[in-house]
């Protein structure tokens, strides 16, 4: 991405979440003072003379000299507003239950019945666990060299025999979730080489659907209940840099509000930087 | 018409896409903008060199393109360049930069970035000819014996 010295637009920034792009072009830079005109052969950049470079706050400079300038000062490239980015995406597949959940609501067989879970005690027939699989994606910021901060939201589908429980004469089965969640990001990325080992936390709000299959003598019928609950599910995993800007890797984690839940996604990661910068060659300093 | 028109919208929407695309090693060129002729390679920096007057300046400028060929982030020190001038006369002089403001300072330019940074010397307007010495550009740009890149002032 060519820079310059001119001060960013806003809304470039935000959409590149480059550091510092410039009026004369979309990824700051371009020719902010178009190039001189003639070198000892012919110079292919355009017009000779500068042309202007201008800030968000309306100032604006009829040069791009360094020590002419007006709204920006020299190396604005240096200093980033925002860190090295990436996005990433992932299936995931695990494990999940909704014991614990508080569940309510009605359903009618020959007459409407209200049903709160848990009850207690639970009478259990089967294992309270269901596959799960999914998908998540995630765009974090580093705020330091090895912090980064940012938005996860996820989506996953569940099936399997969950636990009964009898409410008066009704026996309630959950018999399929499906789980929205969203939540912030924050965590370490350590580089080893062409590896990364990174922990996230994910701290946010998770959305239960469940399917409940309520059984009344030989009548069946099915009800669905939402859970909300708090989300807080550290992860650990490792990546591998299969390219300057994309990496695969594995991270297992756990919701500790959730009874049961295991959570291990695969995923690609793409970097707004190679490698996130994590090197510097030429110390100077 | 319709083509055209077709052909303009994917136009405006590729340009800004491909001047967002990451600066490529040995390419001289980043988005939309090419490098100037006189150029090299050292170490991590692809480097462009033009000169011109500008009316917005006393003395000759210096447009130095910086094209950092690495995945790694490469410190450059623009303050640290050394510049030749050839006067009409044919007498050659050292040339101070113009940083009244001292912010010419070491800094880091990312990994596949690039960056055009015009400089203005305290060089006499009868200047014909600059030349750049760029082994104190960066530490990375330093292997190998001394590199010198000059450039014709346009306008002279």
């Amino acid at each position: 991405m060519m820079r310059s010295l001119a001060t960013p637009s806003l809304a470039l920034l935000l959409l590149l979440g480059a550091s510092t792009p410039v009026l004369a072009s979309p990824c700051g830079g371009g020719s902010s003072s178009g190039s001189s005109g003639g070198s000892s052969g012919s110079s292919s950049g355009g017009s000779s003379g500068g042309s202007s470079s201008s800030s968000s706050s309306g100032c604006t400079d009829a040069t791009s000299i360094i020590g002419r300038t007006e709204c920006s000062r020299f190396g604005t490239w240096d200093r980033q507003l925002f860190g090295p980015m990436r996005w990433s995406m992932a299936f995931t597949g695990g494990t999940s239950s909704v014991s614990g959940m508080h569940l309510a609501g009605e359903v009618t067989h020959d007459q409407v019945h209200d049903y709160h879970l848990p009850t207690a005690p639970n009478v259990r027939n089967t294992p309270e666990r269901f596959g799960m699989g999914g998908f998540e994606i995630e765009g974090t910021a580093f705020v330091t060299d090895k912090l980064h901060l940012g938005l996860h939201t996820g989506f996953a589908l569940g099936a399997g025999d969950g636990a009964s429980s009898q409410v008066g004469e009704l026996t309630l089965r959950s018999k399929s979730v499906v789980q929205l969640s969203t939540a912030g990001v924050i965590g370490l990325s350590i580089p080893l080489g062409s590896w990364q080992v990174r922990s996230d936390t994910l701290i946010g709000l998770r959305s239960t659907n469940v399917s409940i299959e309520s059984q009344q003598g030989s009548c069946i019928q099915q009800v669905m209940a939402w859970n909300n609950q708090l989300m807080l599910e550290p992860r650990v995993g490792i990546d591998k840099w299969i390219s300057p800007w994309l990496s695969a890797g594995i991270m297992v984690g756990s919701d500790l509000m959730q009874a049961d839940d295991l959570t291990i996604a695969i995923g690609i990661t793409g970097h707004t930087t190679p490698r996130d910068n994590a090197g510097v060659v030429g110390l100077l300093r | 018409m319709p083509r055209l028109r077709l052909l303009a919208s994917i136009a405006l929407l590729v340009m800004p896409l491909a001047a967002c695309a990451p600066y490529r090693a040995g390419s001289f060129q980043t988005g939309l903008t090419r490098f100037p002729e006189q150029r090299t390679s050292r170490g991590c920096l692809d480097i462009g060199l033009a000169a011109a007057y500008d009316s917005e300046a006393e003395g000759p400028v210096l447009d130095v393109y910086l094209g950092n060929r690495c995945d790694e982030s490469v410190w450059v020190d623009l303050s640290a360049l050394q510049v030749n001038a050839q006067l009409s006369t044919g007498e050659r002089i050292f040339v101070g930069l113009y940083d009244p403001r001292a912010e010419l300072q070491p800094a880091l330019l990312g990994g596949r970035e690039s960056v055009m940074e015009r400089i203005e010397l305290e060089a006499p307007t009868d200047s014909v000819v600059l030349c750049a010495y760029l082994d104190a550009l960066s530490a990375a740009a330093s292997a190998g014996p001394e590199q010198v890149l000059c450039a014709e002032v346009a306008g002279a």
